[in-house]
């Protein structure tokens, strides 16, 4: 029996914007409605274009920004009640990788200081400064760095090198959960399989639980077990990698799967060109928010909201005609 | 003449006060008259300072070194700077990848599409408006009547590159530069500029420079493609032989490290199959072949610098082990 470890419930956030004078203030919504269950040592592939709410969603499961409402539990505990203290102890448990390896790292703090910060912190059994020493050098050579390079700075390194300092400083509390916000997008193909190996294999070594966060088709079929795929801060459909990279039920996911170019050339493949911008988020469409772009959006996409059900056995589309344009089964 | 440009052992240099760092080395490719070439390669190997080469738009420390850059038969390295100014943005002119800092914030799209016509074509103010809507009409702007008076802030990122390629097509080129024109950009509006610039190279019959580094994007859009690697350009053929058959250990190494989409459960447990380490640094590049510390066949021929073998059918690749 699978083991929820992270349950996301209805989760909305809304922004209000600044107004100028005499102006009714806008709000813009980033994430609305989300409902994600995480099971313990899977990888669940979140993908979106840029402003869809990925990145939001990673923050709200931090509560580095609180939600408008919904509900988040971890190992059954709702999170969202936790006093600072506690949730401290929550951060432990569920760490971050963000994209950018150059920003996230401190240019004038030692890469050693930077992967023995968490450490000193949340790990009680190390006391003295050898022990923290000699865990940092474990950390380094864990992530396939030499663990010698503690007192080099961030500057140092090449892009991958310090995806790598952020993937052990993720590392260095003992996290269950792993939040990957885009890991590999800032990152070269060849040093970008570098990184995608070295993920599954801590997952193997300390059944981590991943939210892989990105928007690259591939590289999320590549790692997930399952998928939820994201438009204007929705869920439009969610299946398990294999379902719905061999038969997607949403016109956006088709579109989206139908962009990435196949890499055998002469082959023409039938992409579908979806028309005009992602609509503006403070304005959002009415009824079902993709039909300004949907291919098959008839008289009711405009006014009925759809929601998002399951179409196929743990396969979940918010599409109001799925069987109807992509069969049954 | 069948060729726009031809590009003949050009070495583009930054004289550094650590060093010499030889970006672009001995690089040699040739565009046909309406045709496209892609350069591809990761960050730092060279494509994006060979196109500004092109366009001889190397600041110092930099400098061209050496070669020619035949441009319908003639070098622009020869050329006087006036003479290379009206090219620019005529003849030979270039889409950048940022769209947003490549227009200028404070000026109107128009003001901006209109520069280059006034300049190259002779326009008068009005004429080139008239051209500017023109443009944008012609590069699928909604509304283009307005949209000419907007900045560049009241523009998505889809939109201000077509404003950006409008821009480039603006005096009919012979010959248009992509320097990763979607890299910024989301993958269904990518899918749109790539349709445009397609139609559009079609509709006027120009060539077309695409540089990427991405692998799919080259599939869909070039007829012959160079890979470069650390300034040099290892393998060069048309883009059925270097996908299909690639010759050298990088290409090689580059398409097996990607994900292969609907791969079979069985493929996903396996490891991808990585190149190890990293791009040597520029100033410090290996002796002999500059890919060799990364190389699963290296031996000690391999401290030789590596021959430009033709390995047939127009296919080149540097590489003593092919």
């Amino acid at each position: 029996m699978k083991k929820e470890i992270l349950k996301i419930e209805n989760i909305s956030k809304r922004f209000t914007l600044k107004s100028r004078l005499y102006e009714k203030k806008a709000t813009l919504t980033a994430v609305d409605d989300l409902t994600i269950t995480l099971y313990e040592g899977e990888t669940f592939g979140l993908v979106g274009e840029s402003g869809c709410g990925k990145s939001t969603l990673a923050k709200l499961i931090l509560r580095l920004i609180e939600p408008t409402s919904g509900n988040i539990t971890y190992n059954g505990k709702d999170i969202l009640t936790l006093g600072k203290k506690d949730m401290r102890s929550i951060r432990k448990d569920i760490q971050i990788i963000f994209q950018d390896p150059q920003a996230s790292l401190n240019p004038r703090m030692t890469i050693g200081r930077a992967v023995s910060e968490g450490v000193s912190i949340h790990n009680s059994s190390i006391k003295t400064k050898t022990d923290l020493l000699a865990k940092t050098r474990e950390l380094l050579k864990l992530v396939g760095l030499h663990p010698e390079s503690l007192n080099m700075y961030p500057h140092e390194f090449s892009g991958g090198q310090r995806q790598r300092v952020g993937i052990a400083r993720a590392l260095s509390v003992e996290p269950r959960v792993i939040i990957a916000d885009e890991p590999v997008s800032a990152l070269d193909v060849s040093i970008q399989a570098q990184i995608l190996n070295l993920l599954k294999e801590l997952q193997e070594k300390f059944g981590l639980t991943y939210l892989f966060i990105s928007h690259d088709l591939r590289v999320v079929e590549y790692l997930s077990d399952r998928v939820g795929v994201m438009y204007l801060g929705k869920m439009m459909e969610l299946a398990s990698s294999d379902d719905l990279y061999r038969q997607p039920r949403h016109p956006y996911s088709r579109a989206l799967l139908s962009s990435v170019p196949s890499l055998t050339p002469g082959q023409k493949r039938k992409r579908i060109i979806l028309k005009g911008d992602v609509p503006n988020p403070i304005n959002p469409p009415n009824g079902c928010i993709f039909h300004t772009r949907c291919e098959f959006a008839k008289d009711e996409c405009k006014e009925t909201v759809p929601t998002l059900r399951e179409v196929n056995d743990g396969h979940f589309s918010a599409c109001l005609f799925s069987e109807e344009l992509f069969g049954c089964n | 003449m069948d060729n726009i440009l031809e590009v003949k052992n050009l070495k583009t240099y930054f004289n550094l006060t650590a060093g010499v760092a030889r970006a672009v080395d001995d690089v040699s490719f040739a565009i046909k008259k309406g045709g496209s070439f892609g350069l591809v390669g990761e960050s730092g190997c060279g494509k994006s300072v060979t196109a500004l080469s092109m366009l001889r738009l190397i600041q110092p420390p930099g400098e061209i070194a050496g070669g020619e850059i035949l441009f319908d038969g003639k070098n622009t390295l020869g050329m006087a700077d006036e003479e290379m100014r009206l090219l620019r943005g005529d003849k030979m002119s270039m889409i950048f990848q940022e769209p947003m800092t490549s227009l200028n914030p404070v000026f109107n799209v128009g003001y901006q599409l209109t520069e280059s016509m006034i300049l190259h074509l002779g326009l008068n103010k009005k004429e080139a408006r008239d051209r500017a809507i023109e443009m944008l009409t012609l590069v699928g702007i909604p509304a283009p009547e307005r949209r000419v008076d907007d900045y560049p802030n009241q523009l998505s990122g889809g939109m201000r590159q077509r404003v950006m390629i409008a821009m480039a097509l603006s005096c009919n080129p012979a010959l248009l530069i992509a320097d990763e024109p979607t890299t910024a950009l989301d993958v269904t509006i990518e899918g749109q500029i790539l349709e445009l610039i397609n139609d559009l190279k079609e509709k006027l019959g120009m060539a077309m420079l695409l540089i990427t580094h991405d692998l799919g994007i080259i599939a869909e859009n070039v007829d012959d493609v160079a890979v470069m690697y650390a300034g040099k350009i290892i393998e060069y053929s048309s883009v059925d032989n270097v996908l299909s058959c690639p010759k050298h250990p990088y290409t090689i190494g580059l398409l097996q490290s990607l994900p292969s989409l609907n791969s079979s459960d069985k493929k996903k447990k396996e490891r991808l199959s990585t190149i190890k380490g990293v791009v040597p640094h520029l100033l410090n590049l290996p002796d002999g072949c500059r890919f060799k510390n990364r190389c699963s066949l290296r031996s000690a021929v391999c401290d030789e610098p590596p021959p430009y073998k033709n390995v047939g059918d127009n296919h080149f690749a540097r590489c003593h082990k092919v």
